[in-house]
């Protein structure tokens, strides 16, 4: 019997019912993947940087995620009027996606998804989930969108 | 759908018992369904997940299990609900029963004094359940079915206000507490 379980025991490892995940691995390729997300963020805000219409910074924060542990990773924050708007970066375990990252501002929030675990993923903009999801993907115009969503309304 | 709205003929907590357990493993299943969607080996986003399932596109596990939880908790509010609903159904069935039937016990002829003082205006509380203790029912049996109610009472006002209920409820407590009441019954 005893020779039965260690058999059963090494079949499982040589084949796992999941593939083996190097979360190392996952986890700094999410941070590559994320001060990618910025670089995009910044060249479309490119102008208004240059205009000074906005002011952009990033410092570290801590993630806590299961299987990958706590680690540093920049949070990017747009200031634009006297308001701030932070991505926050919130893990690569996420439903449906390769990571998440929020865009808080003083009035919503709206989330953005990693469409790859690649440094260069296409990145989602969640517009609406219920009743029905509505996504697009990041660009100038969604940007926008979601800025005008996030951000206090104009006067 | 518009559903047919049809008085309940036998009016059961153990099928409100079943059904409650059935929603319940429906909420675990599609916990889990939900759970096992979470995976950093993704191809295209939101691929994996079911049109119903939308609403959780890149909630974290926190956020699923926060979710789930809330079902769940709505669920058990609802289900106590139901619970003292048809206990109260099967009160009442059991008292028109014995008005109509004219029986001769001391239960039944409570019942059809208050029939006759009250006619459709038979309140639950002091009339029913004060006829039953008259007759002998448990008093703690009674008073703790007396306690459930103010439970019922806030559920079906839309729980607006913090209640004073001097205990907790579990969907279980309330279905003991249903049957204790239901099975006390004088025949």
């Amino acid at each position: 019997m005893e020779d039965q379980l260690v058999d059963f025991l090494r079949v499982k490892r040589d084949h796992p019912a999941r593939p083996v995940i190097d979360w190392q691995w996952r986890k700094a390729t999410w941070i590559r993947t994320v001060e990618s997300l910025y670089a995009l963020v910044r060249e479309m805000l490119r102008d208004s940087i240059a205009s000074q219409d906005v002011t952009v910074r990033t410092f570290d924060a801590q993630v806590t995620e299961d299987f990958v542990g706590t680690y540093s990773i920049p949070v990017l924050e747009i200031e634009a009027g006297g308001e701030r708007v932070e991505f926050r970066p919130k893990g690569i375990t996420v439903v449906g996606a390769s990571g998440r990252v929020d865009i808080r501002g003083e009035r919503d929030t709206v989330t953005l998804l990693a469409d790859q675990p690649e440094v260069n993923t296409r990145w989602t903009v969640v517009l609406q989930r219920v009743p029905h999801l509505k996504a697009a993907q990041l660009d100038r115009e969604s940007l926008k969108y979601a800025l005008e969503r996030v951000m206090l309304p104009l006067p | 759908m518009t559903l047919l709205l049809e008085p309940q003929g036998d009016p059961n907590i153990d099928s409100v018992w079943t059904w409650f357990e059935f929603q319940i493993a429906l909420i675990s299943q599609s916990r889990s369904d939900v759970l096992r969607s979470i995976s950093p080996c993704r191809s295209p986003v939101g691929a994996a997940l079911r049109s119903h399932e939308a609403r959780f596109f890149g909630f974290t596990q926190t956020e699923v299990e926060e979710f789930f939880e809330a079902q769940r908790g709505e669920l058990e509010l609802l289900t106590m609900f139901e619970l003292l609903a048809t206990t109260e159904a099967i009160l009442r069935i059991e008292v028109k029963a014995r008005v109509t039937a004219r029986k001769k016990d001391p239960l039944s002829r409570r019942f059809r004094e208050l029939a006759r003082g009250g006619g459709d205006r038979i309140r639950l509380d002091e009339d029913i359940l004060g006829a039953m203790k008259e007759d002998g029912v448990s008093a703690n049996i009674i008073a703790a079915f007396r306690g459930a109610l103010k439970l019922r009472h806030w559920l079906a006002h839309g729980r607006h206000w913090h209640p004073k209920l001097g205990r907790g409820y579990a969907p279980s407590d309330v279905f003991d507490i249903s049957r204790a009441l239901i099975q006390s019954i004088p025949a």
